[in-house]
């Protein structure tokens, strides 16, 4: 009997702390940044809940979905890669936690390895559709896009660095897919044709071919020292009034602590780009 | 322990119903269970494979709706565990989240990592069912195939299931219970008309057959065979219950048998305890049955030797030790309880069984009282009849003797004038004679009992004569009272005075200190059933009462019993006698002793109606006659005086010696033409013909003979009934004058 309602109490208990809806002390739930969970904040999430028992369940989906999350208080904090917008609640903070870098990602048995960024423009652009046209083989090239409408992170970069401030349309080559850089590099993993744009911190964990840009590859050195030319920062995003315990998280991931951990991680922290 | 068989048939079917519901239970579980295990696998399946449908985007980007969605998967029923793995098995969301790092099966794995077989993989385990099932990725771009992105694992409780088996299990066996229930009834019920029912009355039967009761009829129902049975048994019981009254009458009458023994009998186990008496044994030993059961045997029979007055060895011991049947030596006494002894004869013998084992020991006994009192009642008369016999032979002998004496002093009288003083002597010498006659008589008669020798006679004068014979020297005085005109009664005048001697003596002996005695004579007329055993008739009535002490009522049936007496020195045949004589006579003796009022002893004796007055004045004289007489007598004296009294009455006088020389003197006499008018002949003579056989040979010679018979006793029959042998009178010696004259001329004139 005690059994039984012991089991039942830990049950409910247990469905309690799963769900991100129910906010209790002993937890923080984040979700984001498709590039930022995997390339950093989940590693981070445990150390932390390693170092102060606070369960820590931390997801993806994208930025547009994690501030959607985060305004919506399914979350305590966000993961960004996208800017501070005018459409952003007014009580959100915005706080750079790490370094990435705009990269380029192919299938791992596409022969390309080096792309250009007017080359990347005139994939965006629909002019090129073949790998051939990039010295590769003859094989359609299908980019993976997002709908403009949405953005996201890799969005911005991708208007800000290579199509000059516009944002991908879809063309003959592209597909149109959610907004979440993690769909996109699966794509790619999966289909010898694909082409993306991602982040350096989760494309390095997938398993994809990152194109060295103009010959520079997008490494952790090359971002920091500025040789490989799209980096870009990594946002944690809390609300103004958040709770003590998120503040400690965003204390700690923002301290040295968090930022040599980030660092070890391979990431380039703020420490490192410094 | 013995089942009953309603029991023993209840529980087997009751077994045979349980162990049908259970298999049927069991099988039902079976198949349910797999049906079940079917149903959650196909639903766990489909369950899977929406939520891997659902969660392709989210797991794709691994957002935070994937958990959302994965809760409502779990939320429904028995999903305990949904996992969301990423391709390489790591797990990207779990509810309950805590077991999100729990690793995927090996054999999950592996199924997948050969990318053939079924899409889905199911792990049953104990308790649960674990299904795996890829999620794909579909970029809604026909260009872009579906892609592995990750695998669910839904754990689909069985617990829930089993319930549901389990519950419905035992709904089924509940189920099958109830329909045993019922069956079990409907079948006992059937089962019970049918063959319960009937074994159980016939058992029921049997139990009371066997506490010996007969109940009735065992009724026909059920099966054929039991209808059978029960009838076969009806009429065993019938034949059973025929044998055992029969053995109970048979032992009824056994026991009734046994009880009516007129011997003791006595039965003892062979531990010699007693186990059962008839009457006469409890009689004698003053126990009863039930007082005497499981007591042994010396306790109840005591008995010793009734010369050393040791106590006798013990009867079963021996019996059972020798196997023989143990005879008790004579002089046993049998002490009675409460006192009291009793002379017995008893034997001891086994009793024994079909395998002629000893079971008991049957003693049977008799009162030797009474034997041992009639041995010496016999003895006694035995010794009687010796003096009988010398009493005869002396009476003989002593009658010729007074023969003698009494003819020569009558006939002395003859001859001197009867005022003389020698006449006075005489007579009174005659007076002794005849007592001594008297004396002779009742001395024959109370030896031997003659047939009495009846003649025509009074009572009176007899009772008289006893009367003075009898009172003389006491201080009783008796007073007569009779009828004048009296009548007459044909009677042995010895017998009759003995009677009236013995009736008058009691009479003194009863009033010690004297007394008188009253004697009524008188005629009596009686009818049929006036007196008993006397037919209709004239009688004379005697009633002689005293007034003495009486005779106890217990005494009075036994009076006249031969042996009985009450008096310390009688010989208990004087009232014996007297009644053998008046029976004799055709008579009847009877005693009233009303208490208080003395005893009456009456007799009736048969009358011929005649006036006894005349009879007696006759009698006195002496008849003077003539003619020619013949005497034959083997004694002188009595020759003698025989011949000088018929001398003296006037007659011609021959003497013979015996029955020869009457017959020739008597044929001679014939051939002379001068023959005998009388002959006068002695019954017997030792050695030689009497007057028995010689009146053969003179009725031979002369049928007209007339002759008289003579004896000193009664005992042969031809005294008492003379003339069916051709005699024409009789004269008992001694006679004197008087007898002799009469009878004389009674035969001479008739």
């Amino acid at each position: 009997m005690s059994t039984v309602v012991r089991r039942a109490l830990g049950f409910i208990v247990l469905l309690a702390l799963g769900s991100p809806a129910v906010l209790c002390a002993q937890s923080l739930t984040g979700s984001g940044c498709s590039v930022s969970v995997p390339g950093y904040l989940k590693d981070l999430a445990r150390e932390y809940e390693k170092r102060t028992g606070v369960r820590m369940v931390v997801l993806g989906g994208g930025s547009v979905r994690g501030l959607n999350d985060l305004a919506e208080g399914r979350t305590d904090f966000a993961a960004s890669c996208q800017s501070k917008t005018a459409e952003d609640p007014e009580d959100f903070e915005y706080h750079i936690a790490s370094w990435d870098a705009l990269v380029f990602i192919v299938n791992k048995a596409n022969p390309i390895s080096d792309i250009t960024l007017e080359q990347v423009r005139a994939i965006y652009e629909g002019h090129i559709n073949n790998w051939k046209q990039l010295g590769g083989p003859d094989l359609a090239l299908i980019s993976v896009i997002t709908s403009p409408k949405v953005g996201g992170g890799i969005v911005e970069a991708l208007a800000k660095y290579v199509l000059n401030g516009k944002r991908p349309t879809e063309q003959k080559n592209s597909t149109m897919q959610t907004s979440s850089p993690a769909i996109w590099e699966q794509i790619v993993e999966e289909m010898p044709e694909g082409f993306a744009s991602t982040g350096f911190g989760s494309a390095r964990k997938r398993a994809v071919k990152m194109l060295t840009v103009g010959g520079v590859a997008p490494t952790k050195e090359n971002i920091v020292s500025g040789r490989y030319p799209l980096r870009r920062p990594l946002f944690i995003v809390v609300k103004k009034n958040a709770r003590p315990e998120t503040r400690k998280f965003i204390d700690f991931t923002l301290g040295p602590t968090g930022q040599a951990l980030i660092s070890s991680f391979g990431m380039p922290s703020l420490t490192d780009v410094k | 322990m013995t089942i009953s068989l309603k029991v023993r048939v209840g529980g087997f079917i009751a077994l045979v119903f349980t162990v049908l519901a259970v298999l049927c239970s069991l099988f039902f579980a079976s198949t349910s269970r797999r049906s079940l295990e079917r149903e959650v696998r196909a639903r766990g399946t489909a369950l899977s494979e929406a939520l891997a449908r659902a969660i392709d985007e989210s797991l794709a980007a691994e957002n935070l709706n994937l958990i959302k969605q994965v809760e409502d998967i779990v939320h429904s029923d028995d999903a305990v565990l949904v996992q969301v793995f990423s391709t390489l098995w790591l797990g990207v969301a779990a509810v309950p989240n805590e077991q999100l790092n729990e690793p995927p099966d090996a054999a999950a794995v592996e199924h997948f990592k050969r990318k053939e077989g079924p899409a889905t993989f199911v792990v049953t385990a104990d308790r649960w069912t674990d299904i795996y099932t890829p999620v794909l990725l579909d970029p809604h771009d026909a260009r872009i195939r579906k892609m592995l992105i990750g695998y669910i694992r839904l754990r689909i409780s069985d617990v829930e299931a089993r319930r549901t088996i389990n519950r419905a299990v035992f709904a089924t066996i509940g189920f099958a219970a109830v329909l045993s229930l019922i069956a079990m009834f409907v079948l006992n019920a059937i089962i019970g008309k049918s063959v319960l029912r009937p074994v159980l009355d016939l058992h029921q039967a049997i139990l009371r057959h066997k506490q010996g009761e007969f109940p009735a009829a065992v009724k026909l129902a059920g099966a054929q065979e039991l209808r059978e049975l029960s009838a076969e048994f009806n009429r065993m019981s019938s034949a059973l219950r025929e044998r055992e009254e029969r053995l109970a009458d048979e032992k009824e009458r056994l026991a009734v048998t046994l009880r009516s023994i007129g011997d003791g009998v006595i039965v003892t186990d062979v531990e010699g305890r007693v186990t059962l008496l008839n009457r006469v044994a409890e009689q004698y030993t003053g126990w009863t049955t039930p007082e005497a059961s499981g007591r042994l045997l010396p306790e109840v029979f005591a008995i010793v030797s009734e010369t050393t007055g040791e106590p006798h060895p013990n009867l079963v011991e021996k019996v059972v030790r020798t196997g023989q049947i143990e005879e008790l030596a004579n002089h046993t006494i049998l002490k009675k309880r409460g006192g009291g002894e009793m002379a017995i004869e008893d034997s001891a013998a086994p009793i024994r069984d079909r395998t002629s084992q000893t079971i008991g020991v049957v003693i049977v006994f008799r009162d030797m009282t009474e034997k041992r009192r009639m041995e010496e009642e016999l003895l006694n008369a035995e010794k009687l009849r010796s003096v009988g016999l010398l009493a005869g032979g002396l009476a003989h002998d002593f009658n010729n003797l007074l023969t003698g004496i009494v003819g020569n002093v009558t006939l002395a009288k003859l001859y001197l004038p009867a005022d003389s003083k020698a006449f006075e002597r005489l007579s009174e010498a005659e007076q002794a004679t005849r007592r001594a006659t008297d004396l002779t008589h009742q001395l024959l008669t109370f030896a031997k009992g003659g047939a009495p020798i009846r003649k025509v006679a009074s009572v009176l004068g007899i009772l008289e004569e006893s009367a003075r014979f009898i009172l003389s020297g006491t201080n009783v005085a008796a007073e007569f009272n009779f009828h004048p005109e009296l009548w007459c009664v044909e009677v042995d005048a010895g017998q009759m005075s003995q009677v009236f001697n013995n009736l008058i003596l009691n009479a003194v002996q009863a009033m010690p200190n004297g007394g008188k005695i009253w004697i009524d004579v008188s005629n009596a007329v009686l009818a049929d059933g006036d007196v008993p055993t006397l037919r209709e008739g004239a009688y004379v009535r005697i009633a002689i009462r005293d007034e003495g002490t009486g005779i106890p009522a217990e005494h009075l049936p036994r009076i006249f019993d031969p042996y009985f007496t009450t008096k310390q020195k009688g010989s208990g045949l004087g009232l014996a006698s007297s009644y053998a004589v008046v029976e004799r006579h055709d008579g009847h003796i009877t005693v009233e002793s009303p208490p208080g009022l003395g005893t009456t002893f009456i007799i009736h004796l048969p009358s011929s109606g005649k006036n006894a007055a005349a009879l007696s004045t006759g009698e006195q004289d002496v008849a003077v006659g003539h003619g020619r007489v013949l005497v034959m007598d083997d004694e002188e004296i009595v020759r003698q005086i025989a011949g000088e009294m018929l001398a003296a009455l006037g007659y011609e006088v021959a003497l013979v010696r015996n029955g020869q020389e009457a017959i020739e003197s008597y044929l001679r006499a014939r051939e002379e033409l001068r023959p005998f008018d009388v002959v006068i002949m002695d019954l017997t003579i030792p050695g030689e013909m009497g007057g028995k056989e010689a009146i053969a040979g003179l009725l031979a010679i002369d049928p007209q003979v007339k002759a008289i018979v003579s004896s000193g006793y009664s005992n042969d029959a031809i005294m008492a009934d003379y003339r069916a042998f051709g005699f024409k009178g009789v004269i008992t010696k001694p006679y004197g004058l008087k007898s002799l004259s009469q009878t004389l001329r009674d035969v001479l004139h008739a």
